[in-house]
């Protein structure tokens, strides 16, 4: 370890700020980069099985048909790719 | 392939920026400043390399029509334009201790901006057409056409004199940095290869899945059959 306590590894002699706020920016997108296609992949899945759902329902048009469409509206209110 | 390369790449990222950021030592005329290499020059090289594995992915669209390239090359553009955006945001940051300005117009900075454009531009040719292979012909010329410009960034510092430092890690001959900064520095592009394959892998992924929605290995993948 080169610092000899923390607020020294937060002061950088100085270069601190610039270092930390690069650190941080960098973070902040690397996070962005990867959520992205995780939500994508998460909000897909959900349009597909309310996808099937649906189907089911038409399906069997008597029983408890309210449930599976009531998901999948909850489903399709959140984008799902928006070019596809 | 993601569940094992995605943990591998944060624990490679987490140890190398605590090496770098507190157990290196730091430089005897740059100061501590000079830790913003562990984030620049990772973000600065994948960039590259990435737009020679989206260019290379066109090249395959353009000449074997496989819709596979043109995913790849989707998924790898955004990649790209943010590793650049880090390169350069982060070396405006260095540059204000360093040089004492944010920014400066030479070669090296104006080509990777240059590059930036490039990644943008592809993304944004994507969205602009309707026609999924007409996009993909465009944006694969478009990448092709964009190398030009990637041996330019290497070789500007070479070139021009600027205020930019010449590359410290040498394939050939003695590098200009020493051990102590070198191994987190290789750690941490070793990291950043990691996280754009994961990244662009994810990115194919959702695609793949939209794409192949009504197919069995989706529904599989949903959990139906």
């Amino acid at each position: 370890m080169y610092f000899e306590s923390i607020a020294a590894a937060m002061d950088m002699d100085g270069h601190g700020v610039y270092v930390w706020l690069a650190y941080a920016i960098t973070v902040s997108l690397l996070i962005g980069l990867l959520w992205v296609p995780a939500r994508q992949l998460r909000v897909r899945k959900l349009w597909l099985i309310a996808e099937e759902q649906r189907r089911h329902a038409s399906e069997t048009p008597r029983s408890d048909a309210t449930q599976p469409q009531d998901l999948a509206a909850d489903v399709r209110s959140e984008s799902v790719g928006s070019s596809g | 392939m993601v569940q094992w390369l995605l943990p591998l790449t944060l624990i490679l990222l987490l140890v190398g920026t605590f090496w770098g950021l507190l157990v290196a030592p730091p430089d005897f005329r740059q100061g501590n400043s000079y830790r913003i290499i562990y984030i620049h020059v990772p973000a600065a090289v994948v960039a590259l390399a990435g737009y020679y594995v989206m260019a290379l992915a066109g090249a395959i669209s353009l000449i074997w029509r496989i819709k596979m390239a043109d995913i790849a090359m989707k998924a790898a553009a955004p990649v790209g334009a943010v590793l650049t955006a880090i390169a350069l945001v982060t070396g405006a940051i260095w540059g204000k201790p360093t040089w004492g300005t944010w920014w400066v117009w030479d070669a090296r900075i104006t080509s990777m901006l240059i590059l930036f454009f490039l990644y943008l531009g592809v993304v944004a040719l994507f969205e602009a057409y309707e026609n999924k292979a007409a996009a993909a012909k465009a944006c694969a010329v478009l990448s092709l056409v964009g190398t030009v410009n990637i041996p330019i960034i290497y070789k500007s510092v070479d070139w021009w004199y600027s205020l930019h430092q010449p590359a410290s890690i040498k394939f050939t001959g003695e590098s200009a940095i020493d051990v102590s900064m070198m191994y987190p520095l290789l750690l941490m592009i070793v990291a950043f290869y990691g996280l754009f394959a994961v990244t662009v892998v994810m990115n194919m992924r959702a695609e793949l899945i939209w794409h192949h929605r009504q197919s069995s290995w989706v529904r599989q993948w949903a959990g139906f059959e």
